[in-house]
């Protein structure tokens, strides 16, 4: 395990009450190797960077191979609408055709950048809903309903629409897209420590919201 | 055995983009690449602001730095391009700017062509000004390089000397093949003479009214017989 993984689980360690509500995806795979999911797509976006910058098809082509599916999974889980979700990211692409001349950095911010567009996209698509007290699960603009996901405990999405914005975007990074700490950290614009507490928190919030719901 | 983590449920929400969005997605992209101009790099960018911000402050430089330049030289145009301002302040400064040139392009021992060049362009400069002392010096400097020339190596061309470098706007020609036979001794430099008192000779008659000779490096034209005259 390298030193990454380690600071993870150090900050995972606590009370046994807060390793309980650490485990991140369930599975102890999923939780050694945190960090590794994420860093070797990251990485693999180096090369293309100055392809992006360039406006090379290429670049954009190998990019969009390399994140659109964890975009739109993101996306997804914010909007619960697929097609509305696929549309954020084909914009996110888009604005980083103008951004990208601009843009500094190596993969790893590329894949931030792509993440904070789609974050923003997103919000800013439920808050316009909300705004026209329109159910969350209808997207104005598409004028569709989302299908219902049949996989997920009703009682669960309940609960996640409970949760804040910023909790749910976290919690969905972390458990739908896999992201490290470090990684949310840099999209939502919080330092480390304070991704983990949010995401505890809201993780706890969630449990609890099933368990309840099941026990009544 | 452990109980399954609700949050795992989660995972449904992870979905890829099938092969029609993805060719729907790069074709948007590549449509807009090819919309959107080519920006400019980060780097070509600050070489602009670099190159403008070069101009704001080493212009004022490159001018005061240009005063001594000389024909040929890298920062002679900047000198030329500042020029007409400078001249709003001091008219005289620029003919004394060709004069220096001159001499500096004298004591860099210049091609003669080009010395000559500019031998025209100062008194050309001279002749639009009025600064006789600015006149004696350019005479000075070109009777050194004359001096220097003949003392040193052989003239290479038949031009005239200095004093009498031919304008941009004449010929070059040998006008001391052209110059009248110089006037008597006794004869007057400034006459005033009436017809009246003119003999009816075939004498170079004098015009016939009040003059004054002409210097001889500018009439050298015999006068004409066909002049209408007073005799009655």
């Amino acid at each position: 395990m390298n030193g990454r993984s380690c600071s993870g689980c150090s900050i995972g360690s606590g009370s046994s009450d807060e390793e309980a509500v650490t485990p991140t995806t369930g599975s102890d795979q999923d939780t050694t190797t945190e960090e590794e999911i994420v860093a070797p797509s990251a990485h693999a976006l180096d090369a293309w960077v100055d392809g992006i910058r360039r406006g090379s098809d290429d670049a954009y082509r190998a990019v969009y191979d390399h994140t659109a599916s964890d975009l739109l999974s993101f996306a997804n889980g914010m909007l619960r609408n697929r097609t509305a979700a696929e549309d954020v990211v084909q914009q996110a692409f888009l604005e980083l055709v103008a951004a990208a001349p601009s843009f500094r950095g190596k993969g790893e911010a590329l894949r931030v950048w792509l993440f904070k567009s789609v974050r923003f996209r997103c919000l800013d698509q439920l808050r316009r809903a909300s705004a026209r007290e329109i159910p969350t699960d209808r997207i104005p603009e598409q004028g569709v309903t989302v299908e219902p996901i049949l996989e997920v405990d009703p009682r669960l999405l309940a609960a996640l629409d409970k949760l804040s914005e910023r909790q749910r975007s976290m919690v969905l990074m972390r458990h739908v897209v896999g992201m490290s700490g470090a990684e949310i950290a840099s999209v939502v614009g919080l330092n480390r420590a304070a991704v983990y507490a949010v995401v505890r928190r809201a993780e706890r919030t969630l449990r609890e919201s099933v368990m309840e719901e099941g026990t009544s | 055995m452990s109980k399954r983590d609700p949050l795992d449920q989660l995972a449904a929400f992870r979905v890829h983009a099938d092969d029609d969005r993805r060719a729907r997605d790069l074709e948007a992209i590549g449509t807009e690449l090819r919309r959107t101009p080519p920006a400019q790099t980060v780097g070509r960018r600050r070489w602009t602001v670099a190159v403008v911000m070069a101009m704001i402050f080493a212009g004022p430089a490159a001018a005061v730095a240009s005063g001594d330049a000389l024909p040929g030289d890298l920062l002679y145009p900047i000198k030329r391009v500042v020029e007409p301002i400078v001249q709003l302040f001091d008219r005289d400064v620029v003919v004394e700017r060709r004069v220096e040139e001159v001499a500096g392009l004298v004591d860099r021992d210049s091609e003669e062509d080009v010395i000559l060049e500019r031998i025209d362009i100062a008194r050309d400069a001279l002749a639009e000004s009025n600064a006789p002392l600015l006149e004696e010096e350019l005479d000075r400097i070109v009777d050194r390089w004359l001096t220097d020339r003949s003392t040193g190596t052989p003239a290479v061309t038949d031009r005239p000397p200095a004093t009498t470098a031919p304008r941009r706007d004449a010929p070059p020609t040998d006008r001391r093949d052209q110059e009248p036979e110089p006037a008597p001794i006794d004869a007057p430099e400034s006459t005033t003479t009436t017809t009246t008192d003119r003999p009816a000779t075939s004498e170079p008659p004098p015009s016939d009214t009040t003059t004054t000779t002409a210097p001889r490096d500018t009439d050298d034209r015999p006068p004409s017989d066909d002049r209408p005259r007073d005799t009655p």
